[in-house]
């Protein structure tokens, strides 16, 4: 379903009638499809070199020790051992060093500072070979005491992990290390007075636990390192420049030096925006002189991949009787891991940024613990805030009985209102998107015995960065479009889509391409649901200096002045009809005597990101004997600016509200006292599967974003983000009790219901 | 010209507690007022050349040294927006 709303920069413009377009809107079918159904894709994994070597992970059974001694004497005895290495092969680092964090998370230097940390690597002619010489090398530890929980970081009791971080952000600047590493501050007006305007203030404490991304493809590598000093790699991510870069400096060489081959990728949601085993396996490889493949085993993911942060939360909200909020305050804490994250900030600022909300103070916390250094997952930080503040709108609603959809309508952001940081929103699509939801027969639809209906928002403000793309025109008419953006999420399909759309050729006609780092120039990571917008807007203008290309081309094939060449339909057209039109095949035809090949490359840094905004609609069946939750229907209203290939935009919303409903429901960390974690597998760590969930029914709309040439906004993170509290407010309709420390497993559920002892932390009041 | 400068709070040590500024005479670019803030606050230029990206009239631009700020421009230093 998608529902269209056109219009122009300004909304108080009239609605203009949507562009009509040949290509773009459509759903051919995926130009790797095939490969993909038929298994013929090659992913990380599925690389093999003649004369490679197996390579494994030594990892710490501690989550926080001294490494006293590393003994490999044994290890590089045993059959078949080519090469075994630890921290000391690598660059040294010191705190304060830009590459410090990612050097000591790769491999261990001095400490080990959490379970599953990497503390040496050994490569052999099997894989069995290589696991039995990782069982032989000898760690001596001495165990330290770990910090395991946020209440234990934000402790000053607790001595800190890192001797040498200091809150950055304190005033005064702090004298004592801490392992808050981050403090982060927004405020606006006055909020005690905001809130004595307030006719209801409610007050509500949450918890989340770290989920991890989930990914089914688990990390992997190969590595050649050659006699030359070069290297070449082929893995699976979400940037493979970035891993170019990352693996360089870890390893203190030259960016020329390294050649990374993009691998598809199953499956990244931010957890393959950084590199793990890359520089391993260079080693590896450098010091044995062949090949070697790593692949991590499923529990190596969840123990030393990932995960996003944990949580917590207390949120206060302020309304007048006619729903109208008037202050809020929030004051979060998040859990990065072992290292310093940017969770915090990103909290702060999306905790409130949905809502028209004139006086606040957000206080956001980051603190670091002795667990898996955290990694981007969908949207960071936003599913944890909007899981706060959505439920205290919903109640909010709920006290002063008026419909939440309505009470978002009447508080949501629109063009013009000042967002968090101080800006003024452009043209959003969030009052389309509530209203979509409202209109929708799901939202008037019965519900049955033990079945509640919750409704959640969610923004994300996207981002634009570097992407390039060449397009070359072939002899017969056909192009090649090679961009550097890995096709995570369908992207070959709608870089296709925008080039038939600029070129006027068939989708078929053209062959997305991902380039390797020597094949196409450089861009940045797929994050922030950047790629269709900043990498699409590289194709675009790179065709766009084809077309002028071809028009010139022409206008000399016609024997006109270039001027008098119009681009239509693919062909390129004589303005004053005398000459017939000129198909883009018969301009290619002839490039060799016009000029020469047709390559033209577009790089950019993209700017002008539209901000996108979602509404979910949830409802549940509890079953009051055993606390399970069965989600029962589900629909997704998201504004995708333009859907590029609608399909794959409705795929990023049904999958994000998959993701989204497992992190509500089943998916934590779980670890022991010791700080190891007792659910490193699929089995005990369990995400949604096709047959817990309904058909979630995607709603696609579309309020093009001004900025770019077809009104894309990034579609690939604002749908995990409403989810959380869409569940938790159909959990509260159907059982009476709200839930707000998460996951809502049976066992919690359960526990609410006969002891419904989770509103004792909290607060509501009435003025007046 | 004058632009306002917006300062989050872990720039805030380095600006004597002070959230925003109004600048006059900034220079042309981004890069101009940030040394001509270091001025102003000894040790905010390292630090705001460390990474940090801005919102410029309401565009975040993650590399924005060389943007023009013009009369009445609002700038925010923010941390480098990321995502998933």
């Amino acid at each position: 379903m998608t529902v269209t709303e056109s219009r122009p920069e300004s909304s108080s413009e009239p609605p203009a009638a949507r562009p009509r377009y040949r290509f773009v809107g459509t759903r051919p079918v995926r130009h790797d499809g095939l490969d993909k159904v038929t298994g013929r894709a090659r992913f990380a994994a599925d690389c093999d070199l003649p004369g490679q070597l197996a390579g494994c992970v030594v990892r710490s059974p501690h989550a926080h020790a001294r490494i006293i001694s590393i003994d490999t004497g044994e290890a590089e005895a045993m059959p078949g051992v080519k090469a075994v290495i630890s921290g000391g092969d690598f660059p040294a680092v010191a705190p304060g060093d830009p590459n410090y964090d990612m050097g000591v998370n790769l491999m261990a230097r001095d400490r080990v500072l959490y379970e599953g940390h990497a503390v040496a690597a050994v490569a052999a002619l099997t894989t069995d070979q290589a696991r039995a010489a990782a069982a032989a090398v000898r760690v001596e530890y001495e165990p330290l005491p770990p910090v395991l929980t946020i209440d234990a970081a934000l402790d000053p009791a607790v001595g800190a992990i890192h001797a040498h971080m200091f809150t950055s952000g304190a005033d005064p600047a702090p004298t004592e290390p801490s392992n808050v590493s981050q403090l982060t501050n927004f405020a606006r007006g006055d909020t005690e007075a905001g809130f004595a305007a307030a006719d209801v203030v409610i007050e509500r404490e949450f918890t989340t636990q770290p989920v991890h991304q989930g990914y089914i493809e688990p990390h992997a590598v190969t590595a050649d390192a050659s006699q030359d000093g070069k290297a070449t790699v082929w893995c699976s991510s979400q940037g493979h420049f970035n891993v170019r870069a990352q693996t360089a400096a870890m390893l203190g060489w030259e960016t020329a030096r390294i050649k990374v081959v993009p691998a598809e990728i199953g499956g990244g949601f931010g957890g393959k925006t950084t590199i793990y085993l890359e520089p391993l396996a260079v080693l590896l490889s450098a010091k044995a002189g062949r090949p070697v493949k790593m692949v991590m085993t499923r529990s190596e993911v969840f123990r030393a991949t990932g995960p996003a942060p944990g949580s917590k939360f207390r949120v206060k909200l302020g309304a007048r009787s006619d729903g109208t909020l008037t202050a809020g305050k929030a004051q979060m804490a998040y859990s990065s891991g072992v290292f310093p994250s940017y969770a915090a900030f990103l909290g702060a600022w999306t905790v409130f940024e949905s809502y028209d909300i004139a006086d606040f103070e957000v206080e956001a916390r980051n603190v670091v613990l002795n667990t898996p250094r955290s990694a981007a997952y969908r949207a960071p930080s936003a599913p944890m805030s909007a899981l706060a503040t959505e439920t205290v709108v919903d109640e909010l609603a709920q006290a002063l009985g008026i419909d939440p959809i309505e009470m978002r309508l009447r508080n949501a952001v629109s063009e013009g209102a000042i967002n968090t940081l101080g800006a003024p929103f452009p043209r959003v699509g969030f009052t389309e998107c509530l209203e979509a939801i409202r209109d929708h027969p799901h939202y008037g639809a019965p519900l049955g015995p033990n079945q509640g209906r919750g409704v959640a928002a969610g923004h994300w403000f996207n981002i634009g960065e570097s992407s390039s793309a060449t397009v070359n025109l072939n002899e017969d008419g056909t192009a090649t479009v090679v961009t550097g953006s890995p096709d995570i999420g369908g992207s070959r399909a709608s870089m296709a889509l925008m080039a038939a759309e600029e070129l006027g050729i068939d989708v078929y006609d053209i062959t997305p391409v991902v380039g390797d780092t020597e094949s196409v120039g450089f861009t940045d990571i797929t994050e922030g649901s950047r790629a269709t917008f900043a990498t699409g807007m590289a194709v675009v203008e790179a065709c766009r200096r084809v077309v002028a290309d071809l028009r010139g081309r022409a206008a000399k094939m016609m024997g006109v002045d270039v001027s008098e060449v119009d681009w239509a339909d693919g062909s390129a057209v004589h303005a004053g009809g005398e000459h017939d039109p000129l198909p883009l095949a018969a301009i290619t035809a002839e490039a060799k005597k016009t000029g020469g090949p047709i390559t033209v490359t577009g790089s950019l840094d993209a700017k002008g990101v539209g901000p996108s905004f979602a509404v979910h609609l949830c409802d549940v069946e509890v079953d009051p004997e055993t606390g399970v939750v069965q989600v029962v229907r589900y629909t997704a209203a998201q504004d995708a600016g333009t859907a590029i290939h609608p399909s794959y935009v409705e795929g990023q919303i049904q999958g994000g509200a998959a993701q989204g409903i497992g992190w509500a429901l089943n998916e934590e960390y779980i670890y022991d006292g010791d700080g190891v974690m007792e659910n490193p597998g699929f089995l005990d760590y369990r995400v949604p599967v096709a047959s817990d969930l309904p058909m979630i029914d995607a709603v696609i709309v579309e309020v093009p974003n001004p900025n770019h040439p077809y009104g894309v906004r990034g579609v690939g993170e604002t749908s995990i983000i409403p989810p959380l509290a869409a569940v938790a407010n159909a959990v509260a309709a159907a059982t009476g009790r709200r839930i707000r420390d998460l996951p809502m497993s049976p066992v919690r559920v359960l526990d609410a219901i006969v002891n419904s002892g989770s509103d004792s932390t909290d607060s509501s009041s009435s003025n007046g | 010209m004058t632009v306002r400068v917006h300062f989050s709070s872990d720039l805030r040590r380095l600006t004597g507690g002070l959230t925003e500024v109004e600048v006059a005479d900034p220079g042309a670019t981004v890069k101009a007022l940030v040394a001509n803030l270091d001025g102003r606050f000894p040790g905010l230029g390292e630090r705001l050349s460390a990474g940090t990206a801005v919102m410029l009239d309401g565009e975040v631009i993650a590399h924005p040294d060389y943007e023009p700020v013009a009369d009445g421009s609002e700038v925010y230093f923010i941390h480098q927006p990321s995502g998933g």
